[in-house]
Parts: C-alpha cells; sequence; structure tokens
C-alpha cells in the first residue's frame, strides 16, 4: 500500500522544515535587557535591509541607487498611517530596520522600548539639515530621529468633476449634504481638521472642545456623502478616477497626482490645518543598524534630499536641498503657506499628546467613527 | 419517489449559478489586460508571470505550506490521540472535554485571533523580564493553527470509529494480543481513514486561515490571505486576480484527487 | 476501565494544549478586560470597569450614555440573522435537490458544492468586488449581505444535507395517506427529521457571521461597521486594548453560552455530531 509511504515522506518533508526552521530562528536571548538601551544585537548579515514606510513615499530610484552602491537589497513595506505602523510593530517588530514615524508618535515609540538611539557618529550629513529643524521638542537632541518629510494637510478636488468656491473645510463640516468625501483614514487628522474648523487648536485636550468636535464628526460621517476613510494613494486614486467631489488628504499624496491629470488639485483650507513632520527612526531590534544608519545618511545628501522631494512632492527640512528642487514645489501654495500661518496658529504642527487621558479621549472619538 | 420537482430544480441550478459567478469571473478577469478591470481589454497572460516574479507572493506561498505541513502533522498527532482516547474511555468529564473540544470549532475566528494576540504579548512582557523575547511570526501562527486544528481531528476521528465498539480491541487482546499489537493492527487500520480525513482537514483549514494568522503574526511574517487581503485592501491589482484563479484550479484538482482516492461514503464535512 | 496512565497519554497532551492556547488566552484576555490603555497596544493599571462600561454604552471618558456600541451590536445580530435566513432559504431546498439524485449525480453535486466550500475564503468575498464595482453597489450593506450569504451557503448546506440524507420518505407516505395535504405531511413527516441538521447548520452559519470582519471589511466599507470590524480595529489602528478585550469577551460568551443550551438539549451526541 502506498500509504504508509506517502504517509512517512509527508512527514519526513515536514520534520525537516521545521528543523530548518529552528534553525533559522535567530537566538534573541540578551536582545532587550532594559539596563542597557545601546545594546543593538547585530543579527543580519549586512545585505538586506527591511524599510517599513508610508505608502509611495520615497523614490524607487533613489532605492536602486543605494542597493546597486552597496550591494545590498532593501525591501520596502508600507502603511497608511502611524497608529497602523504601531500596530503592527507591536508584535516585536524586529523585522524591520527603519521605520517613518510621524513625530507626534516618537515619545510613544521610545516607551514601548521600540526605538534604538541614533549614532551620529555615523550620520555626518545630519548637518544638511535645516538648523530650524532639529532638536525639535519632539525628540530633543535628534536622539532617536532624523527629520524626513513634512507637509500639510489639505483639501483636495479634481476640477473637471468639481470646483470649490473656496478652500474650507466647511464644505465638509457645514450644512450641505451633496458632495462626496473622503477623510483620511488617520485619526489625528480628521479630529484635527475638525478642531481646526471649530477654530480650537489640533492639539487641545479639552474636554468640552473635543466634545464638540466629536459631535461635528458624528454628524460628518452620518452624511450621505461621506464615502468612508482612505489613506493618502487610495484617496488620491479616487480623485483621479472622479469617484468623489472631495478628499482630505496630505498635501504632497496629491501633488504627485498633478503630473496624471493637471485638474487635480489641492488647496490648504482657510481655517487651517494640522501639519507633521515624519521622521526616520532606527528600530531597537533591527537586524542591520550599520546598514541603515548608512541608509538615512544616503538620504540626507543634498542631491537624494531633493530628488525624494521631487518624486514625492512632500517639502523637506533639508536646507542643503533646497536649491535642487523643482521649481513647481517652490511655488504651488499648497507647499508654501503664507509664513503668517507657521506663527497664528492656523498651522498646527500635531504634536504629542500626554499620555493618559487625553490619548484615550481621541481614541474614543475614532473609535466611534469608525463603528458607525 | 424520485421525481424532482422542477422549481426545486430551477432553484438548486439558480444557487448553483450563485455559487459559481465570482469564481468564474475571476478566472475570466486574471486574463484581462487592464490595470483597474472594469472592462475588458484583451486577453494577456501578463499578470500570472507577475505574480512569480513577486518576492512576497513567492514567500507567502513557503510560508503558507510551511506551516500547513508542520501543523497538520502536530495537530494530527496531538487530536487523534485524543480522539482514539474519547472513544475507547469512558471518563467522568466527558461532556467537559467535548465542550472544550467543540470550543475551537464554534467560537468566532476574531476571538481566538485575538486572545491569542494578547497571550503572546503577555508571555512577553513575562519573559522580556529575564531577558528573553521574540516575535510574532512562524511559531506564534503555528501555535494558532495546531490549536483550532486538534479539535477538528479528534472530532472526525472519534465519529469515524464510533462506529466499532471498543470490545473489538479487547476481542484482539483476549485472542492473546498485547496492547500495542491489538492497537496497532485493530484499531489503528479503523482509525486510518478518519486519521487521514481529519489531517486533510486540518491541512486545508491552515491553509485556509486567514484571521486567526491575520492576528497572530506580525508583519514581517505573511502567509497567503493574509497577503490577498493586505493587496485587497489597498487597491484592486490584476496580479491577485491570477493569484485567486491559481488557488481555485489548485483547490479543484485537490478536490478531485481526493474524492478519486478516499473515495468517501459520507459527506465530507 | 480507567487506566489513568493510558487515559492520560491519549487525551492528556492535546487536552493540555487546548488548555494553555485556548483557556489560558481567553482568561488574558478577560483580564486585559479589565485594565487600561496605558499606550496603544499596551495595557496596565489602573484596574477599571470603564470597557465593560462602554460596551454596555456609557462612555466614562465623555461621561455620557452613547449609543454606538449598543447600535454596532444590534447590526451584528440582525445581518447575522438576516443572513442566516437567506442561507437556509437558498440551502435548505438544495440540500433536498441533491439528496432527491442518483448516487453518480449526487456525487457530482456535493463534489460542485464543497468546492467553493474549500478554496480560499477571501477569494470568493473579493470576487464580488469585481462583479459589483461596476454597478456602484460595493462598498454597501446590500454587498455585504451579498457577501455573508455567499460565504456562508456552503457552511449551511453540509450539515443539513447530512440530516436530509438519512430520511426516512416512508413518514411521508404514511402522513399523505392518512390525508394530510402536501405541506402538512411535509411538516409532520419530513421537517422534524431534518431538525437536527438544520439546527447545526444554523449555529454554523449564525455564529461565524457574527464574529466575522473580512465580509464587512471588503465589501461593506465604512458604514457597515460589526462587532468583529470594531474588534479588528481596536487590536489595530485604535490600540484600545481593554475595550477590544471586552467586546471579544461578550462575543464569546454568547456563543459559549448558545452553546451550552445546544448541549443541554441536544445532548452530548449532538454536540460531537457538529462537526
Amino acid at each position: 500500500m502506498r500509504r504508509p509511504l506517502l504517509g512517512a515522506l509527508l512527514i519526513g518533508v515536514t520534520l525537516l522544515s521545521g528543523c530548518y526552521r529552528i534553525a533559522q530562528t535567530p537566538a534573541v536571548k540578551g536582545a532587550s535587557k532594559p539596563a542597557t538601551p545601546t545594546l543593538a544585537v547585530t543579527r543580519g548579515d549586512g545585505k538586506t535591509l527591511r524599510v517599513f514606510i508610508w505608502s509611495e513615499y520615497i523614490d524607487p530610484d533613489i532605492v536602486a541607487a543605494f542597493e546597486k552602491a552597496n550591494g545590498v537589497k532593501v525591501l520596502l513595506d508600507t502603511y497608511e498611517s502611524n497608529e497602523a505602523m504601531l500596530a503592527k510593530l507591536q508584535g516585536g517588530g524586529s523585522e524591520y530596520d527603519i521605520a517613518v514615524p510621524s513625530n507626534y508618535v516618537i515619545q510613544t515609540m521610545v516607551r514601548a522600548g521600540l526605538l534604538q538611539p541614533l549614532r551620529k557618529a555615523l550620520l555626518p550629513n545630519l548637518k544638511n539639515i535645516g538648523p530650524g529643524f532639529l532638536n525639535a521638542s519632539y525628540d530633543p537632541g535628534n536622539t532617536y530621529s532624523v527629520p524626513y518629510q513634512y507637509a500639510a494637510t489639505g483639501l483636495a478636488f479634481n476640477t473637471s468633476r468639481y470646483t470649490p468656491p473656496t478652500a474650507s473645510w466647511n464644505l465638509i463640516f457645514g450644512p450641505q449634504d451633496t458632495l462626496k468625501f473622503i477623510l483620511l483614514d488617520d485619526p489625528r487628522e480628521v479630529v484635527g481638521a475638525a478642531l481646526k474648523f471649530l477654530g480650537f487648536s489640533a492639539n487641545t485636550t479639552d474636554v468640552a472642545q473635543l466634545r464638540a468636535a466629536r459631535d461635528l464628526l458624528r454628524h460628518t460621517v452620518a452624511k450621505r456623502g461621506f464615502q468612508g476613510f482612505d489613506g493618502g494613494p487610495g484617496t488620491r486614486n479616487k480623485l483621479l478616477a472622479k469617484q468623489i467631489d472631495l478628499g482630505q488628504i496630505y498635501v504632497g499624496d496629491l501633488l504627485i497626482a498633478t503630473e496624471e491629470d493637471e485638474h487635480v488639485q489641492v488647496q490648504l483650507p482657510q481655517e487651517g490645518t494640522t501639519i507633521s513632520m515624519d521622521t526616520l527612526v532606527v528600530l531597537k531590534r533591527s537586524p542591520n543598524p550599520e546598514l541603515a544608519h548608512r541608509f538615512i545618511n544616503d538620504i540626507l545628501e543634498a542631491e537624494v534630499g531633493a530628488a525624494i522631494s521631487n518624486y514625492t512632492y512632500y517639502a523637506t527640512p533639508n536646507a542643503a536641498a533646497q536649491p535642487l528642487l523643482d521649481d513647481f514645489l517652490r511655488e504651488v501654495p499648497a507647499l508654501n503657506p503664507p509664513a503668517a500661518w507657521l506663527t497664528n496658529g492656523k498651522l498646527d504642527f500635531i504634536g504629542e499628546l500626554p499620555s493618559g487621558r487625553p490619548q484615550r479621549l481621541y481614541d474614543r472619538i475614532w473609535t466611534e467613527l469608525k463603528s458607525r | 419517489m424520485k421525481r424532482t420537482h422542477p422549481a426545486l430544480s430551477a432553484w438548486a441550478w439558480l444557487v448553483y449559478a450563485f455559487l459559481y459567478l465570482p469564481i468564474v469571473v475571476v478566472i475570466v478577469f486574471s486574463f484581462n489586460d487592464s490595470r483597474f478591470g472594469a472592462t475588458w481589454a484583451g486577453f494577456t497572460t501578463k499578470w500570472y508571470g507577475n505574480l512569480f516574479a513577486r518576492a512576497d507572493v513567492r514567500e507567502a506561498v513557503a510560508h503558507t505550506l510551511e506551516i500547513a505541513l508542520l501543523s497538520t502533522v502536530l495537530s494530527t498527532l496531538l487530536g487523534t490521540l485524543v480522539g482514539l482516547g474519547l472513544w475507547r474511555y469512558t471518563i467522568r468529564f466527558r461532556t467537559g472535554l467535548t465542550f472544550l473540544l467543540v470550543m475551537p470549532i464554534v467560537m468566532p475566528d476574531v476571538v481566538m485571533g485575538v486572545s491569542l494576540l494578547m497571550f503572546y504579548a503577555f508571555v512577553r512582557g513575562l519573559l522580556e523580564r529575564a531577558g528573553w523575547t521574540f516575535d510574532n511570526g512562524f511559531w506564534t501562527v503555528l501555535l494558532a493553527h495546531v490549536t483550532f486544528q486538534i479539535s477538528y481531528v479528534a472530532l472526525t476521528v472519534r465519529s469515524r470509529l464510533a462506529g466499532y465498539g471498543r470490545d473489538l480491541e479487547e476481542a484482539a487482546r483476549d485472542l492473546g494480543a498485547t496492547g500495542l499489537k491489538s492497537f496497532l493492527h485493530v484499531v489503528l487500520p479503523l482509525a486510518t481513514p478518519g486519521v487521514l480525513a481529519g489531517a486533510l482537514l486540518a491541512f486545508t483549514l491552515s491553509l485556509d486561515d486567514f484571521v486567526v494568522t491575520y492576528f497572530t503574526s506580525g508583519s514581517g511574517f505573511r502567509t497567503l490571505p493574509v497577503l490577498i487581503y493586505t493587496n485587497v485592501k489597498r487597491g484592486i491589482t490584476p496580479d491577485i486576480n491570477a493569484l485567486s484563479a491559481l488557488l481555485v484550479l489548485v483547490t479543484v484538482v485537490a478536490i478531485i484527487t481526493a474524492n478519486a482516492l478516499l473515495r468517501p461514503r459520507r459527506s465530507v464535512p | 476501565m480507567l487506566s489513568v496512565r493510558r487515559f492520560l497519554n491519549t487525551i492528556g497532551p492535546g487536552t493540555l494544549w487546548l488548555v494553555a492556547f485556548l483557556v489560558l488566552p481567553a482568561l488574558v484576555m478577560l483580564a486585559y478586560s479589565f485594565l487600561t490603555r496605558v499606550d496603544l497596544a499596551r495595557v496596565g493599571p489602573p484596574w477599571t470597569l470603564e470597557s465593560w462600561q462602554r460596551v454596555a454604552g456609557y462612555d466614562a471618558l465623555f461621561q455620557e450614555w452613547v449609543g454606538d456600541n449598543v447600535r454596532v451590536l444590534w447590526r451584528s445580530v440582525w445581518v447575522a440573522g438576516l443572513s442566516t435566513l437567506l442561507c437556509v432559504l437558498m440551502g435548505y431546498p438544495l440540500a433536498f435537490y441533491i439528496a432527491r439524485q442518483d448516487a453518480r449525480r449526487k456525487n457530482l453535486l456535493l463534489l460542485l458544492l464543497i468546492i467553493p466550500f474549500w478554496t480560499n475564503f477571501l477569494i470568493r468575498v473579493y470576487a464580488w468586488i469585481l462583479i459589483l464595482r461596476p454597478f456602484d453597489l460595493v462598498p454597501s450593506l446590500a454587498a455585504t449581505f451579498l457577501g455573508m450569504v455567499y460565504a456562508f451557503v456552503p457552511f449551511f448546506v453540509l450539515p443539513v444535507y447530512s440530516s436530509v440524507e438519512k430520511i426516512d420518505w416512508r413518514l411521508l407516505e404514511a402522513a399523505e395517506d392518512l390525508g394530510a395535504s402536501p405541506v402538512r405531511a411535509f411538516l409532520a413527516g419530513v421537517f422534524p427529521q431534518t431538525l437536527p441538521g438544520l439546527v447545526a447548520g444554523i449555529i454554523l452559519t449564525f455564529i461565524p457571521a457574527l464574529g466575522t470582519f473580512v465580509v464587512s471589511d471588503i465589501l461593506g466599507g465604512a458604514k457597515t461597521a460589526l462587532v468583529g470590524n470594531v474588534i479588528q480595529n481596536q487590536f489595530g489602528q485604535a490600540g484600545d486594548w481593554p475595550y477590544g478585550s471586552a467586546l471579544s469577551f461578550l462575543l464569546m460568551g454568547v456563543v459559549l453560552l448558545g452553546l451550552w443550551a445546544y448541549a443541554r438539549t441536544a445532548g452530548q451526541k449532538g454536540l460531537e455530531e457538529l462537526i
């Protein structure tokens, strides 16, 4: 009977595979002794870099160039919001070397023991970053992070389908109910937009203000025109396909689309909006921290910084890269808000919320919106 | 009384058409030369080529098979033992044990997935104090799969053995065979169809599992269902149509083969 | 006839495994539901009833009653219920049709039924996007129903079929001989015999439908959040593990209660027959 032989063969193969697996699993004892935070175990072979990054946030040519110049392989994995990234990293996250969190989650990641301090000696190009962007309050001394790109959140539309009379959050939060719109799949952005519309700070911890924002948002997602939440690229694609009238979107994500269709535009709403800085960090259990530092240093080069911005259409904190930027980037209003906005509060840098109750207030609102 | 009312026939055919419509659509679209797939734009096989070029697809397939094979072996071992024990012995907590066994089958996947996720986090927290840690990846998924597979195997084995009385084994023993011999020559052959059926069931369950794997796998370890899900969420890629069509083909071939080999006399659960 | 060591040898390992990876995690989940969300995906003291209050509809942070959770729970129940009903309408006659065929056709029809059953769940759901998108029907609640019924019909038909196959048709003939109308005869003679399979099928359909999130996530979009979606969100983006735990435990509790009730009525045999 062939059955016993088949069975034995199958079991043999399986056990072999299991043994191979056990041999592959790296020994992780001592990988995260809390007493010595700088002890990052180098387990990798130095040949593969795994980067966890926002969708479509880096020029593939740059990645390819780095691969070639260093004889390594770079694997990209993507996400659409910080919270999604954090959720995925919660299971350990030792698969990745680099992540790209926004400024306001960095301290959360530090508290969760996810980051390792940067070795500045390996990052000589750090001097290219504009001094105004260094040593920010979200990461004093740039212990853990290096600024990467930043952009505000705007209101996008496709003039072939619909042109708004003014750029205003009122089109979404106000009384009208005929426009089809999409909100970003990002708690801080959505709640932030509502807060800006109401004239409050996007970082408020005032319960009354948050309650007002929550009530406004409840009403908003109940509208017939509400088409759901989506990430930047998803919203952009729907605008290109003329499926919606308005989309809340990161300015850079939208501007890429102008190459395909110049009718697609984005503007900063007059009530003000949120802005955040995305940063590069090295994860604590990165298998190849040296390679990771090399990658970051590469990105900090002036040409590379400019190339990235020219690709992503986000603004770059790299001062040395400014002269190399496309003219378009310097002219488009959405990327160059009035200077006054930075001081009068119209442009709100999303900040870290004090942990505990304030964070939970925002979460409550978000959960409620998502379960309507 | 074998006449079938025409309305019943019509209804049955309608249901079958309903069941196969999406499958056919997916297969057809996998050959559609269009990025967004809304309209037919010509015949092409390039999406299949694309598929094999994708490292993440190859990796996912490997992971899926690894987990399925290893988990099936483990769960068949453990589950068969339980099934045999259930059949052979009268125990006081029989109902309780059966309840425990039925739980993974009846429980919504999301509850199992989520509870395991937290359990792993809890264990990780304990281990971290000793300086150890682990990732959510291969082993966490494997343990999860075995957990729900055991029940299916145990109950399948038990139900196949249900027809045979325990006295068969006793008879063999009375005639002089030792416990092990009676087990090998009497019980095992009787149990084998059930064990194989249970193993096959466990294998398929593991291959197809999405929810539990989704919660226990972390981001670095992808199986095929998880890969399909993340791709579908991000936006339709024609590659997924090709992948789906291939998987359907594999399933059809597997089922027809299994049917021919095992020649089941009762409906497969 | 119990040799303790023999017994432990057979049932022991499997049972231990289930206790370790089923019961213990459930207990951890219960414990977490009473803790507080400290950071995304982290829990810690203080111990609190906040999550359970939230499940019941009271938001301790904003200090007011919120309807959203109750609304989600209710939506999950009626969507699962209606989907199950649709599965019954579709699948019950189908079981009869198959049972009435000759042996070869029966085998073929069963095969044709099993193929969708064993095809990857996600693919079957995703395929509906391709079909419904040109009609602008996805994402929508209707699409969710379609997906649910489509996904669960095979789960329903197979247990029902195993009952239908065993029907003693003589009971029907007897009822008709006694003068009952065809409908009455069916209800009296045939229907009761299908009850075990019918009940098993309903349980195996309703419960997964109650806890599903894949179908509503892919086909339903933002406006059809079911309890499964909310739970998924808590363990993903929202990061509120205590709340997610409470909801999961509630779901599990409902299922266990139903199972226990079923076991009381159908007996231990009925339990084992579920597979």
